[in-house]
């Protein structure tokens, strides 16, 4: 199996202790050095994933590791530097990636967040609920009430739960605003990722790369043409076929997020 | 009422599958709510505000999925607990046993199906195109079900297609039926020797379901979209479309569905047409019997009158015959709506159709127009008649809510009723109603269980108003929603149920016109 290429935080002498979980596109894979993601290429890069010239990896099992051909790969650079700080371009494409959350997003993703009637699709009792919870919890964590935090991370359906998507997002709202005005917010990026923790193990890796500032290739690609505007459709689109409603939600806690900071600027954490 | 659950320890799902199950758990008989999700403690204390978090859900891990069910009694929830495990299991095992045979191109189609010659592409507008010229370079038909396809690349397609002979069926085409195969949204139709060229969806639907209901049988559906009409794409989906079934041995009798083309169109139409044998039902919604003539078809006013001469033309009846029952039976309509009139009170005198299919709100538009006088809608027939506010009825309203504005972030009505049924329950709160109209359009793509999703607001309806609900189900016995079953519940429900949407307009028209509303 040709290997395309490796993120840049992966040590790759690293020891494999077993599968976490198996998918068609991606096998996430237990190392004595966290969390590695094996993956074909339609997926995409990250900082601690492993790209295979590959369509599916369905028949993926772990002696192939040993057979992997590092004969030719390129190394994934997943941090996220800001060079147009246009603000007007911004708030423009903002618009645009709103659009096409409303247009192509899940039904039942957090876009409702951003778009209140989407909230009818939520019928039963318990999914209102748990809409008004993400809805209550993120909302006060968009005000910097991280008390919030516990009653929204894992909160949702799925893998990777709406509530730890939306505090990705917001992580990554806080790290652009920080680029945009050469802010070190590091602490609190810090401190939101250690209260979001919990024991699912793949949200946890999402979350800590987001929070130190390195990007998924396809949430880094949205993020660069949120700023020039270069393949911006394309990006977003990409970004929301990535793992169900996982893209779509994320991308609702970013939107949510930098247009709460833009609005209300340093007083929020003060 | 009971609450159960079961524990599944270390599975895990993605969470549309989870959500997609939850609603369909809702929609088996008795059960009142549902949950399935993984057990973070988060959701465990949904779960609780909910009265569905128990004992053995407490110990949960974030890794352990948690399937709770609240229902009448023990018998609704075990069994809904039981379907919950098949639908997991089936997704598990549909997305397992798929994974080798999910191409993600058209060459990887190909090698896996290397005889096909149709592709159907439903991508984003903006690939969609490129994707349509690629198949048509491989001498491929296509259906482009995709909207918002850039302009000059659709025309690019189409005019390859017409170059090559080759079907281009859309942008935006939802529905056809290809050698007896349902495409998009499309019904379960008999075959026979009835072809159909058509620049509208829900028409193409309710045309071949009238057929088939009435002993006929389709050759081929070829949908189109609608926008082929217009004069920037020259009608040339259709007019390939309008030649295949020429050359097609098995079609003996065509049936032509748009709303009037344009002239520059029509003159093409007429030039395809000049040399052929075979007998033309020209349905042209809108346009004068003379432009229909002109093309040498016979001319209808309505699908369902379409769809009926197309049948008596395949059976050898003649046109004369046919129009003498047309005629006939306005006088049972009218006696039929003399006697719905008299459940209503004084002071009721509005007709509110909210309607899933396009063509069919402009069918009944037309048809209603003709009767009463001018309809509001979000898409009328004159622009001075637009509803101000799409949310809101004014008088006699049509409302379209397939359209752009009501269809934004979920699904199309003919799949979700959620939003229709909000909006039913608003218009029987109006003491001014008279006749709420609905359309039902069962087939493939559609609602799968337009009992549970619509008739509970229908009882609604009867328990605040006395105006009549009228429906209209397009569909046959053969699409998998039961059609029977269906028309028996709306029914006891108390509405008054059609299976042709020109009459059951033309009903409701009647009904209007008796009280003079």
């Amino acid at each position: 199996m040709k290997v395309i290429s490796v993120g840049d935080k992966i040590d790759l002498k690293l020891k494999v202790l077993g599968i976490h979980s198996h998918f068609n596109h991606a096998i996430n894979i237990y190392t004595d050095k966290g969390l590695v993601f094996i993956v074909s290429k339609d997926v995409g890069s990250g900082p601690n994933s492993i790209v295979l010239d590959e369509s599916n990896l369905n028949k993926f099992t772990l002696d192939d590791i040993s057979r992997f051909d590092y004969s030719v790969y390129s190394i994934y650079n997943s941090s996220f530097e800001l060079f147009h700080k246009d603000l007007e371009v911004l708030v423009n494409n903002l618009k645009t990636l709103k659009d096409y959350l409303f247009n192509y997003a899940h039904p039942l993703s957090a876009v409702f967040l951003l778009d209140s009637s989407r909230k009818s699709n939520f019928v039963s009792l318990f999914s209102l609920n748990l809409a008004n919870q993400l809805e209550e919890s993120f909302n006060r964590l968009l005000n910097f009430d991280l008390n919030a935090i516990d009653s929204l991370k894992g909160l949702g359906y799925g893998f990777t739960p709406q509530g730890d998507d939306l505090i990705e997002g917001f992580l990554a709202a806080i790290y652009v605003y920080e680029k945009l005005f050469d802010l070190n917010l590091s602490s609190l990026r810090k401190t939101i990722y250690d209260r979001a923790l919990t024991k699912n193990k793949v949200t946890n890796t999402f979350l800590y790369f987001t929070s130190m500032g390195l990007f998924y290739e396809r949430f880094k690609d949205v993020l660069k043409a949120l700023f020039t505007g270069f393949n911006l459709e394309e990006s977003i689109l990409k970004m929301l076929s990535f793992g169900e409603t996982s893209g779509a939600d994320i991308l609702t806690g970013f939107i949510k997020g930098l247009e709460k900071l833009l609005e209300g600027g340093n007083e929020l954490w003060q | 009422m009971a609450v159960k659950g079961i524990l599944k320890k270390g599975e895990y799902y993605d969470s549309v599958t989870l959500m997609l199950v939850q609603k369909d758990a809702l929609n088996i008989p008795g059960v009142e709510d549902a949950a399935v999700v993984m057990g973070t403690l988060q959701n465990k204390s949904i779960l609780e505000n909910s009265g569905m978090l128990l004992e053995e859900f407490k110990n949960a891990t974030d890794a352990d999925l948690l399937i709770a069910v609240k229902g009448k009694d023990d018998e609704v929830v075990e069994k809904a607990l039981k379907e919950i495990e098949n639908l997991l299991r089936k997704s598990r095992s549909k997305s397992e046993g798929s994974s080798d045979y999910v191409p993600k191109s058209l060459d990887g189609a190909l090698k896996i199906m290397p005889d096909a010659n149709l592709v159907l592409i439903s991508v984003a507008g903006k690939y969609a195109g490129d994707e349509a010229i690629k198949a048509l370079s491989k001498d491929l038909h296509v259906m482009i079900f995709s909207d918002n396809v850039p302009i000059e690349k659709a025309l690019r397609a189409k005019q390859i297609g017409y170059e090559k002979g080759l079907l281009v069926m859309g942008p935006d085409c939802g529905t056809a039926i290809i050698n007896g195969a349902p495409l998009g949204f499309a019904n379960v139709v008999e075959r026979g020797d009835i072809g159909i060229v058509s620049a509208a969806g829900t028409g193409l639907q309710e045309v071949s379901s009238i057929i088939s209901n009435n002993g006929g049988g389709i050759s081929q559906g070829i949908g189109t979209g609608g926008i082929d009409m217009k004069e920037y794409y020259g009608g040339l989906s259709f007019i390939t479309g309008l030649k295949a079934l020429i050359d097609d041995d098995e079609t003996k009798v065509i049936v032509l569905i748009s709303k009037p083309p344009h002239e520059s169109v029509l003159k093409k139409l007429q030039d395809v047409l000049k040399n052929n044998k075979k007998p033309v039902v020209g349905c042209f919604l809108g346009a004068s019997k003379e432009i229909v003539e002109s093309l040498g078809a016979y001319p209808v006013s309505t699908l369902e009158e379409a769809a009926l001469l197309a049948v008596s033309l395949s059976k050898g009846t003649s046109f004369d015959k046919f129009k003498k029952e047309i005629e006939e039976r306005e006088e049972l309509i009218k006696n039929e709506a003399k006697e719905l009139a008299k459940h209503l009170k004084p002071g009721q005198k509005y007709f509110r159709g909210l309607f899933q299919g396009g063509t069919l709100a402009y069918e009944t538009e037309l048809i209603l127009t003709d009767m009463i006088g001018d309809v509001y809608s979000n898409v009328p027939l004159k622009p001075e008649f637009k509803l101000k506010d799409s949310w809101k009825s004014e008088k006699h309203t049509i409302v379209d809510l397939g359209e752009d504005e009501f269809t934004v972030g979920r699904p199309h009505p003919q799949i979700d009723f959620q939003l229709r049924n909000k909006r039913i329950l608003e218009e029987a709160k109006d003491p001014e109603v008279a006749v709420i109209y609905l359309d039902v359009v069962i087939g493939y793509g559609t609602n799968r269980h337009p009992i549970e999703d619509l008739v509970p607001t229908l009882e609604e309806v009867r328990k605040i108003s006395n105006a009549l609900v009228i429906v209209n189900v397009t569909g046959t016995d053969k699409d998998p929603q039961n059609k029977k079953a269906l028309i028996t519940a709306l029914k006891n429900s108390s509405a008054h149920v059609y299976e042709r949407n020109a009459y059951a307009s033309k009903v409701a028209g009647y009904v209007i016109k008796e009280i003079g509303g």
